[in-house]
Parts: C-alpha cells; sequence; structure tokens
C-alpha cells in the first residue's frame, strides 16, 4: 500500500512584482511528497529553489496554484495557522544556522517550545531529548561561538526536530560545512529519516542530494526533472 | 518565558539598556521628588498650622486673593484700621473673640555702629509671639499693653539679629537704628529656626502702634490675629467677625467685602490648594524628560529591532506569530522604562531623604522625611506607560517584519 501524500504542489507559481516588473521565479510547479520521503530540490543559483522551500515552509505564499499540506489547502490558513503549523509540522534547517549567539545550546534548541503548545515543565526534557537525537547532549551549556561549524548545524537539527515535525526541510545543510563535516550532517539527516521523517533538501550539492530517495531538478523556476536517485539506489544497494 | 527572553535579550547589553533608561531615570526623579518635597512641605505647613492651634484667625484688608489682583489688594490694601480692632474687641460684636492683634511689617536696615543687619520686623503684641510660636525672650523681657499705648521705641529681637549687631555683648538696653528711630531692645530670643517660612532669629517685634505710627507713619494694619476662645465654633465667630467688619466699614453685600476673613481650616485648604497646583505645574514640566526618555527609548529599539533581524525571522520560521514577536519587544520596552522608573524614584528616595536631613541638621527646619505612595506608584506607572507608548512602534515594526527578508538580512 503506498503512503498518503503529506505535501501537494500543483501548478505552483511565484511572481514577484516590482513597479511594472514582474519576474517569476517559479513556473508551473507540480510534485507531491509522500510520508517518510527523503527528497532533494536541486538547481543552481537562481533556479527558484529557495523560493519553493519558503513556499513548502509556509514562510511565502505562492502566487498561483495550489499547495497542500496534509491535505488542507494552505491558502485557506490564516497567519496564525500558518504559525502553528511551522511551529509543530516543520521543522527548519538553514545552512546560516541562524543561532541566538547568547543563548546556550540547550536554549536555542527549546526556541520553538516557546510558541508552542507543550507544559513550560516538559521543554528542557524535550529540548535535551532532541539533542541526544543528533549527539550533542555534551555541549548543552555551551555558546553557539564555542562550536565547530558541525556542530551548529546538528544544534539546529535539534532546534527543528524539537517540536516533533512532521517534515524537515533543510536548505543547503552543508553549505557552511567542510566535504566531511558535510557528510556527517548528511549522514545524520539521512539516519533522521531512516526512523520515519519526512526530509526535503534544497542544495546545489551533487553529494548532498545523493543522500536523497528522490531528487527534483529546477532550471530558471522549473522542474526539469523527477527521478529516483541512483545513487541512493547505489548507496542501498551496498 | 516572555519576561525571561526581555531579561536576556536586555542583559545581552547591559550597558547600553542602563544608558538608554537614563532619560526616564532623570524624569522619574524630577516626577517623584516635585511631588514628595511638595508634599512634605506642605505636611510642614500644615503640622506648624495645627502647632498653632485651631483657635485663631486671620484677617488682612483686600478681597479673599483668588487672582493676581486681589493679591495686589490684599498686600497693599489699608481698609483694617484702629476703629475695626476696637469693635472687633468689644464683646458683645464676637463674642468668641479672645484677644485681637494687629500686625504691620516693616522692612529697613537696623544698624548699630559699624554693624548692619536686615531683619523682617514685625509691628505686634509681644503675646501674640508668645501665644502663636511659644517663643518668649530667653533674655530681657516683653513689651506690655502700656509700651503699646504709649508707643514704646523696644524691641524684642532674634538670636541672629542679636549677634548681627551686637556680638557677644550685651543687647539689652542697647538701641539700633531703623528708619531714624532709635529703637532699643528689652529682649533676645532664643536660637528658633525656622517656623512657618519665618526665620524666627532674623526677627524683631515692636509694638504694633510704634510700627504704624512712628516707623511707617500709617493709620492702617496689614494683618490682624485673632484668638479665639477654645469652646467657641470658629465658624461662628468668624461670621461675627465679617458681621462686624462690615458694619464697621459700611459693607452692605459680603460681595462688596474690603476684608478676607481666615481660619485655620482655610489656610490649610487654600494651600493644599496651591500645593497642588504647583505641584501639578512642576510635574508636567518634568514630564517633558519622560517624553525625551521615550523618545530615546524608541530610538534604541528601532535599533535593537533592526540589529535583531535575524532572530526575528527565526523566531517567525520557528512558529511565533506577529503578535508574539510584538509582545516580546514590548515586554522588553516597558521592563527597560519599569526598571528606569524604579531605579529613578530609589534615586527620588533617596535625594528626598538627604534634603530633608539636610533642611533639619542645617536649617533646623522640623521637615520629616515623607515619600508619598502616590508618588511612587506614580513614578514607576508612567515609566511603565512610557515604555508602552513608545515600544508600540518599534514593536510593531519588528512583528511585520517578513521573515525571509529578515532571515536573509545582511
Amino acid at each position: 500500500m503506498s503512503q498518503p501524500n503529506l505535501i501537494e504542489v500543483k501548478n505552483v507559481a511565484k511572481i514577484y512584482q516590482e513597479d511594472t516588473v514582474a519576474t517569476a521565479a517559479l513556473t508551473n510547479i507540480s510534485f507531491n511528497v509522500t510520508e517518510g520521503e527523503f527528497i532533494a530540490i536541486m538547481g543552481a543559483s537562481g533556479s527558484g529553489k529557495s523560493t519553493l522551500l519558503h513556499i513548502l515552509g509556509l514562510l511565502d505564499h505562492p502566487s498561483q496554484g495550489i499547495y497542500r499540506l496534509n491535505n488542507v489547502n494552505t491558502a485557506e490558513l490564516t497567519d496564525i495557522q500558518r504559525s502553528r503549523i511551522r511551529n509543530n509540522k516543520i521543522g527548519f534547517v538553514f545552512q546560516a544556522f541562524h543561532l541566538l549567539a547568547r543563548t546556550s545550546v540547550l536554549e536555542n534548541v527549546m526556541l520553538p517550545l516557546q510558541y508552542s503548545s507543550l507544559p513550560r515543565s516538559q521543554h528542557i526534557a524535550r529540548a535535551k531529548q532532541a539533542l541526544a537525537q543528533v549527539d550533542m547532549t555534551h555541549r548543552i551549556d555551551h555558546k553557539p561561538s564555542q562550536l565547530s561549524g558541525g556542530e551548529k548545524q546538528r544544534t539546529c537539527i535539534a532546534r527543528a526536530l524539537v517540536t516533533q515535525p512532521q517534515v524537515l526541510l533543510a536548505d543547503e545543510p552543508t553549505g557552511n560545512l567542510d566535504s566531511i563535516t558535510g557528510n556527517t550532517v548528511m549522514e545524520l539527516i539521512d539516519h533522521l529519516h531512516k526512523q520515519g521523517l519526512t526530509i526535503i533538501v534544497i542544495t546545489h550539492e551533487t553529494p548532498t542530494a545523493d543522500y536523497a530517495q528522490r531528487i527534483i531538478k529546477l532550471r530558471d523556476g522549473q522542474i526539469i526533472s523527477d527521478q529516483l536517485s541512483q545513487a541512493r539506489h547505489h548507496h542501498y544497494q551496498k | 518565558m516572555l519576561l525571561q527572553t526581555a531579561f536576556t535579550s536586555l542583559l545581552a547589553n547591559p550597558g547600553r539598556s542602563l544608558l538608554t533608561i537614563l532619560g526616564i531615570v532623570i524624569g522619574i526623579i524630577a516626577i517623584v521628588l516635585v511631588i514628595a518635597l511638595g508634599q512634605g512641605a506642605q505636611n510642614l505647613i500644615v503640622s506648624e498650622l495645627e502647632n498653632f492651634g485651631a483657635n485663631f484667625i486671620i484677617i488682612r484688608p483686600g478681597r479673599q486673593p483668588d487672582t493676581p489682583t486681589d493679591i495686589a489688594e490684599s498686600i497693599l490694601g489699608d481698609s483694617i484700621k484702629e476703629k475695626d480692632i476696637f469693635a472687633l474687641r468689644r464683646p458683645e460684636n464676637a463674642p468668641g473673640v479672645v484677644s485681637v492683634d494687629p500686625a504691620v511689617l516693616v522692612t529697613g536696615e537696623a544698624t548699630y555702629q559699624e554693624n548692619i543687619f536686615r531683619p523682617m520686623i514685625f509691628g505686634w503684641t509681644a503675646n501674640a509671639m508668645e501665644d502663636g510660636f511659644g517663643i518668649r525672650p530667653a533674655i530681657g523681657t516683653t513689651f506690655t499693653d502700656e509700651d503699646i499705648r504709649q508707643r514704646a521705641k523696644v524691641a524684642i529681637i532674634g538670636a541672629t539679629m542679636k549677634e548681627e549687631l551686637f556680638g557677644s555683648s550685651d543687647a539689652i538696653g542697647r538701641s539700633f537704628k531703623l528708619r531714624g528711630h532709635n529703637i532699643r531692645v528689652i529682649g533676645v530670643y532664643p536660637p528658633s529656626g525656622q517656623i512657618m517660612s519665618f526665620n524666627m532669629d532674623e526677627i524683631a517685634i515692636v509694638p504694633y502702634s510704634t510700627a504704624q505710627k512712628d516707623i511707617l507713619g500709617i493709620d492702617y494694619y496689614v494683618e490682624v490675629f485673632v484668638r479665639t476662645d477654645p469652646d467657641a465654633d470658629i465658624e461662628t465667630v468668624a461670621e461675627d467677625i465679617r458681621a462686624t467688619l462690615r458694619e464697621s466699614h459700611g459693607i452692605t453685600a459680603a460681595a462688596k467685602d474690603d476684608f478676607f476673613v481666615w481660619t485655620q481650616k482655610d489656610i490649610v485648604n487654600r494651600l493644599g490648594l496651591i500645593t497642588q497646583t504647583l505641584t501639578l505645574f512642576l510635574v508636567a514640566i518634568a514630564s517633558i524628560s519622560l517624553l525625551v526618555g521615550g523618545i530615546g527609548i524608541m530610538n534604541i529599539m528601532l535599533v535593537s529591532v533592526t540589529e535583531r533581524t535575524h532572530e526575528i525571522g527565526l523566531r517567525k520560521a520557528v512558529g511565533a506569530t506577529n503578535s508574539n514577536i510584538m509582545r516580546q519587544f514590548l515586554a522588553e520596552s516597558i521592563i527597560l522604562t519599569a526598571t528606569g522608573g524604579l531605579i529613578g524614584t530609589g534615586i527620588a528616595a533617596a535625594l528626598v531623604f538627604i534634603i530633608t536631613w539636610i533642611a533639619q541638621t542645617q536649617y533646623q527646619i522640623a521637615w520629616p522625611f515623607y515619600l508619598p505612595p502616590f508618588a511612587i506608584l506614580l513614578g514607576i506607572g508612567m515609566a511603565t506607560i512610557v515604555g508602552l507608548v513608545f515600544g508600540i512602534y518599534p514593536a510593531r515594526k519588528a512583528a511585520l517584519k517578513d521573515p525571509i527578508v529578515s532571515l536573509r538580512y545582511e
């Protein structure tokens, strides 16, 4: 039996209008993501992959088309509902980490819980649990400035996991890391996928995309290919 | 959680936070100080008036001073004359009156040999001084009703005046010159300090008849102190006095009165009104510094919003709503200003303590330390409101930031 669709994107377009000039960042994008899938969205700079990630993460609205998340048409959601979904259904991993410099690793990971309905008494335990998932419990009292690049990204992943989301959206998660550290981070993301988490990674690096089951390639705001990853297939065969 | 986040953010830049609230601190110090000192001064004067006793009435020429013209009329008024004093002293006119002591004020230099002193000279009765302020000469004697009748050129002088004119030598029997008259010292008051805004050590009391007729050459009085029977109803006595003076002046309607009568209650009420008006005026001026402080808060909060653009974008990405962000920044500005309010109130309390201590120890003014709870509440309350009002714009600006633009902000 096939998995239900977590994400349905149908004929989505994004057009930026500045004065009289209209620029199409995305055109006629359609694809589905089933629960538990690991997808990489690839493309060169300016291909529209980040715009697509922002729409998928409910940080932006499509200009045209339909985006359904859990069978809910996101166009019908209020801003507050979108914030709630961002909080408890979506986990973000950023290339630039975006960790709060003045707070500890633990406090950084607890940040999304400030806006969740989880009782305050459970915040620390939940954050420690997320940090354990990324093997960062030994660094909970450290400040981000005391961490290596890989540790920063693992903290960022723990922060994304802390609300136990349905989908992890990673925007160039290895972009600021050397290849060895990048691989370690991708191994971690792959491990989370194997535990059942749906993953969508935006990247322009083939080694990163090779961890995904399926690769969607974008060029000039359009999907030019959407196919299973051969490398992944090969990787699993090994 | 909101407060903890706000405190963490503010403590990230403690120096800047402190400098930011300086304007609020100064504004609150000014407001609390004005209210506390105004209220303290009022309490001091009221308590001295109460010590003076409730059974006295003051009569002054002119109209009830409600306007500047009335005040000038009261100062320059010449409507109360000797015949009024005689009329008031007649028991059938005002049965509750015990004594009637007219007064005139003499200005000028008192000289003795090479020494010059500018005392405050009252033409009064020595009894009134004793009854009213409880002060009697420490050295020498007081003048009598006979001295008043005879217009004797005698005086009882304050301790400072004695020191300035006569030094350590005995003053009794010596004469100082005042407006060409030789006034003989018959008594010296003990050091008494400040009572009801008069420095009792710098005064001289001469018989009112001498001051009026010989020194000033006038036929009116500037003030009349009336002692009443403690058992008499003060309002009834005041009404009897008004009726007596109206008859004496040929006045048929109260609206045409050329004098006014104040009981202790009237003075306290009027004093309260004056103090409150003055305090309100000064608080309004001090509030300007709060306004400036508020603009400073707004400015720094705007800087903070710009500096923390990434953080705002991140918070929105992980689920913060616009109102979450708005509340966070509002909490920060309110915490800033409320802290300023607390610090300002604390400093103001210390200043009030120091000022009253100096007044007590250096100027012998029995001014007790008093910090009205109202002033504390107003100080902290106003600071909090400033934080709220001036925090709204930056907080709204933060709340409306686009998360994508914020995350990309360089």
